[in-house]
């Protein structure tokens, strides 16, 4: 793979971080616009043409709705970055270990370099990848909800 | 640098976004960074020289397009709660629970 690609995504990471951090929406906006459209380029670059096509079509749609609830929901970030006391210790302390496991587990399944074929066995670690993946998003996207509406004690 | 560190530090900003911030869209952005950094991986898991398997473009497809259509719906889930609520701040949703 070429090397442009490792640094598309973690400008794609970089541009992904200052919109979480940014307090004006308007250029939240646009930075979430920037890291789909740096993405989309990574994935062209990449070879994976279907990719790409998809993440302008998400991308599209995601920033234009975003806009729409920017709109709806005022100009500023008036919420506070960090919650305080030991749990964004444990937030952070969170991360570096799941930064951690993830590298740990992931770099066995990528392709060697220079390899002549995709062996059967690759295929189905992929797949398993993805189901477990599906489960992890899908549970942090229900724990995003709950935590949302509050309803995690009940 | 290895692309399977690239990928996981995708998903781990995503990540950072969902546990961290309080702003609910930002929540949001947190996910679709996430589902980004899955679509990654999996493409990069496919690659060999250049050559993108087609499964993999498939999957990694599949995953942009379902982060991006759950971000969406979630993101007009917000703009409801946030009239209902008065507020984007998640805990404050906790808060007026009932």
């Amino acid at each position: 793979m070429d090397m442009p690609v490792p640094v598309l995504l973690i400008v794609t990471a970089v541009l992904g971080l200052g919109a979480l951090e940014a307090r004006s929406m308007k250029l939240v906006r646009a930075l979430v616009a920037a890291a789909f459209v740096v993405f989309a380029a990574a994935m062209f670059v990449a070879g994976a043409t279907e990719v790409g096509v998809g993440v302008v079509v998400a991308g599209i749609i995601v920033v234009v709705l975003l806009g729409w609830g920017v709109g709806k929901t005022g100009g500023t970030d008036s919420v506070a970055a960090f919650a305080s006391g030991t749990s964004t210790l444990t937030g952070i302390v969170t991360l570096a270990a799941f930064l951690v496991a993830s590298w740990l587990a992931l770099r066995g399944l990528t392709i060697p370099a220079g390899s002549t074929a995709v062996a059967h066995s690759d295929a189905s670690l992929v797949g398993l990848l993805r189901e477990v993946l599906v489960v992890v998003a899908a549970a942090a996207a229900v724990w995003a909800m709950l935590r949302a509406t509050g309803r995690r004690g009940e | 640098m290895s692309m399977a560190f690239v990928s996981a530090v995708l998903v781990a900003v995503g990540l950072y976004g969902v546990l961290l911030k309080r702003n609910l869209l930002k929540v949001l952005i947190g996910i679709a960074l996430m589902s980004l950094g899955v679509a990654s991986f999996v493409v990069i898991a496919g690659s060999n020289a250049g050559d993108v398997d087609a499964v993999s473009q498939t999957v990694g497809l599949v995953a942009v397009i379902g982060g991006g259509s759950v971000v969406s719906l979630m993101i007009v889930t917000a703009v409801r709660l946030h009239e209902k609520y008065g507020t984007l701040d998640i805990r404050e949703m906790r808060r007026l629970k009932g």
